[in-house]
C-alpha cells in the first residue's frame, strides 16, 4: 500500500517541485528582452541590493547593476555633474525600478537616468544609466563605502532611425559612464568587483547582450 | 587649493553640554579646539578645519566604535535664495575625515518654481541629511535666521587608523555664496565608543485606511526593536511616496505604551507606500510598507513575495499530491482487491 502510495504520488509532487523550481526560475527570471537573468542579492554589511534593475517594480529585469558610485555620491549630485558634461535628464529615458535595503527591509527606488545623447541618430549610439538609492535620502551609507549610489547601464542606438534600433551593450556603456566620470577628475576603477550578473555577448532579438558581471566603482569627491 | 584651518589637536572634549559618556573616549572635539566661521566661498575647493591624531591600533569596528557628533549652525544669504532661479541645482555640505565623507548635508529647492525670501517665514530651500545613528532628517531652510543641524555618524573604516589625519569641509554647488556661514558649534566632536550602531527594525503592526470624497486617512501602527528588543522612546517618522517618487512631509508616530502610531492623510489612491523612519539613540533604519484600502500588512520585494508564495504553493501542490495520490493508491488497491477477489471467486 505504501509503495503504490508513494508511486502514485510521484508525477503530483514532480509537478510541486516544479512549481517551486519555476517560482525560483522567475526570480532568475524572464528579462524584459526574454532571457534568463541570474538575479543575486549583493550585500555588504547590513545593506543589500539586486543586481538587476527591473520594470515596474519587478515584473521583469531590465539591465545589469554595474556601476558603484561611493565616499560622496548622491543621485542629484551625479546627475549634475554628468549634465553639465552634456548628458541628458529624465527627458529621455523610461522608468525603470532598483530593489534595495539598508538594512531595515526593502524598498523600491525609481530612476530616468542620465543619457547622451537624448535620442540617437541613425548610426549613433547613446549611453544610458539608471542611478538607484532609497527615495527618502538619495543615498546609502555604509561604513565600506561611505555615502553610495549603485547604477544600471546600457546602450541605445539608432533610436531615431526607422529602422534598425538596438538595445544593450551594457559592459560598454559601464567603460563609458566610467570614463567620463574619470574626465571629472573622479578616481575610478574598471571592472573592480564581481556582480554576479553576467552576460554572454549575444544577440537576442534587437538587444545585445553584454556584461561581464564585474562592475565598476567611482568615488566621488 | 584648499585652505587649512587647523585647529591645535586635543583630546578633551571639554563641552559641559554634551560631554562624553562614561563609555566613550573623546578624540577631537571644537569645544577644546574652536573652529571659526567659515563662508560657502572660502569652502569651495575645502577648507581643512582640524586634524585627528588617532592612537596606534585604531580602527572601526569589533568593539571600537568612531563615531562623529556634529552640531553646525547654517546661515544661507537671503537675498541668494530669493534669486535662486527656477530647477536651481542641489548644493552641498558635506564634512570628511582623512578624504572619507561622513557628513553631507544637501540644499534643494522644495518648489521647482524656484525660491523667495518675500514672505520672511520659508526660503523655499529645504535642508537633509543622512546618517546611521538619526537617520534621514530634513528641515526647512528660514529667511531670516540661521538652521541648526545636529547629526552624528560613523566613521568610514578607512579612515580611522593609526595617525593624524584632516578633517575638512566642503561646499559644492553652482555658486558658493549660498551659504554664508558655517559654525561648529562646540558640540561637535569625535567620540570612540565600544558600543557600534545597533541593528534598528520597524514592524507594521495594523494599518487601517479609509477613503472618504476622494481623501485617504490612514492609522499605522509600527513596533520598533532595537537588537531584537521592542523599545519606547524612538523618534519615528512616516510620510507617504508620492505618486511622483517624492517624499511628502513626515507626520511624527507617537508612543501608545506599547507601540507607535501615526496618521496620515492624502487625496488621492488609498493605495500608497509609507516610509518610516526611526531613530534611537545609537542608530537608525529606513523601511518602507505598502497600505491600501484592504487593510495591507508589510509587503516586502518582490524576491520576498515570491518566496513566500512559493513556500505556500510547494505546501499546497505537495498536500494535493498526497490526497490524489492517496486517492490514486487506495483506487489501485480496490481495483486490486476486485481482482484479488475475481480470481478466489
Amino acid at each position: 500500500m505504501r509503495r503504490a502510495y508513494l508511486r502514485a504520488a510521484f508525477l503530483p509532487l514532480a509537478a510541486a517541485v516544479a512549481t517551486l523550481c519555476s517560482l525560483l526560475a522567475v526570480q532568475t527570471a524572464d528579462a524584459e528582452h526574454g532571457h534568463a537573468v541570474s538575479l543575486r542579492i549583493v550585500s555588504v554589511s547590513e545593506d543589500q541590493f539586486i543586481n538587476w534593475d527591473f520594470k515596474n517594480k519587478g515584473t521583469a529585469a531590465d539591465w545589469p547593476i554595474n556601476i558603484l558610485f561611493w565616499n560622496n555620491a548622491e543621485v542629484d549630485k551625479i546627475k549634475t555633474r554628468y549634465r553639465w558634461d552634456g548628458w541628458f535628464g529624465s527627458e529621455c529615458g523610461d522608468t525603470m525600478w532598483g530593489a534595495l535595503s539598508d538594512g531595515g527591509g526593502w524598498m523600491w527606488d525609481s530612476d530616468d537616468g542620465v543619457k547622451t545623447p537624448c535620442t540617437p541618430a541613425c548610426f549613433v549610439a547613446a549611453t544610458h544609466m539608471r542611478l538607484y538609492a532609497p527615495p527618502a535620502t538619495d543615498r546609502l551609507y555604509n561604513l565600506a563605502w561611505g555615502y553610495y549610489v549603485i547604477a544600471s547601464t546600457h546602450k541605445d542606438r539608432n533610436e531615431a532611425c526607422p529602422f534598425g534600433t538596438k538595445h544593450g551593450w551594457s559592459e560598454d556603456a559601464e567603460q563609458d559612464a566610467v570614463n567620463t566620470a574619470k574626465g571629472f577628475g573622479w578616481r575610478a576603477g574598471h571592472d573592480w568587483a564581481d556582480f554576479f550578473n553576467p552576460l554572454a555577448s549575444v544577440y537576442l532579438g534587437n538587444h545585445y547582450l553584454q556584461n561581464d558581471g564585474r562592475a565598476s566603482h567611482v568615488q566621488v569627491p | 587649493m584648499s585652505v587649512a584651518i587647523v585647529a591645535a589637536i586635543s583630546l578633551n572634549c571639554g563641552d559641559d553640554s554634551r560631554p562624553c559618556t562614561a563609555s566613550e573616549r573623546c578624540e577631537w572635539s571644537v569645544a577644546s579646539a574652536p573652529v571659526p566661521a567659515l563662508t560657502g566661498q572660502l569652502l569651495a575647493n575645502g577648507a581643512e578645519v582640524a586634524r585627528i591624531a588617532f592612537p596606534e591600533g585604531a580602527r572601526q569596528g569589533a568593539g571600537q566604535w568612531y563615531r562623529i557628533d556634529l552640531e553646525l549652525e547654517v546661515d544661507v544669504q537671503r537675498d541668494l535664495a530669493g534669486k535662486l532661479p527656477a530647477g536651481t541645482v542641489p548644493a552641498y555640505l558635506s564634512l570628511a575625515v582623512d578624504g572619507a565623507t561622513v557628513f553631507q548635508l544637501k540644499l534643494s529647492p522644495v518648489s521647482a518654481t524656484g525660491s523667495s525670501c518675500s514672505s520672511r517665514s520659508n526660503s523655499g530651500l529645504e535642508w537633509s541629511t543622512y546618517g546611521l545613528v538619526y537617520g534621514a532628517q530634513r528641515g526647512p531652510v528660514p529667511c531670516d535666521d540661521p538652521f541648526s543641524v545636529r547629526f552624528a555618524n560613523y566613521l568610514q573604516a578607512r579612515s580611522v587608523h593609526a595617525g593624524e589625519v584632516p578633517v575638512t569641509l566642503k561646499f559644492e554647488g553652482p555658486d558658493p555664496r549660498l551659504v554664508g556661514s558655517v559654525v561648529l558649534r562646540p558640540g561637535s566632536k569625535v567620540v570612540v565608543s565600544e558600543e557600534g550602531p545597533p541593528r534598528v527594525e520597524v514592524r507594521l503592526g495594523h494599518a487601517s485606511v479609509t477613503t472618504d470624497g476622494g481623501t485617504t486617512r490612514a492609522r499605522v501602527d509600527f513596533s520598533v526593536t532595537v537588537d531584537g528588543k521592542p523599545v519606547g522612546g524612538a523618534k519615528v517618522d512616516v510620510s507617504r511616496i508620492t505618486d511622483s517618487q517624492g517624499v511628502g512631509p513626515a507626520t511624527a508616530a507617537a508612543w501608545n505604551g506599547e507601540g507607535y502610531e501615526a496618521g496620515l492623510a492624502w487625496d488621492g489612491s488609498p493605495e500608497a507606500t509609507l516610509l518610516v523612519s526611526a531613530a534611537v539613540a545609537r542608530g537608525s533604519t529606513l523601511a518602507m510598507v505598502e497600505v491600501g484600502a484592504a487593510d495591507g500588512g508589510p509587503a516586502g520585494p518582490a524576491k520576498a513575495a515570491l518566496l513566500a508564495e512559493g513556500i505556500v504553493m510547494m505546501l499546497f501542490a505537495l498536500m494535493i499530491a498526497l490526497w490524489i495520490g492517496r486517492r490514486v493508491a487506495c483506487g489501485r488497491l480496490a481495483i486490486r482487491a476486485e481482482k484479488s477477489g475475481n480470481r478466489r471467486h
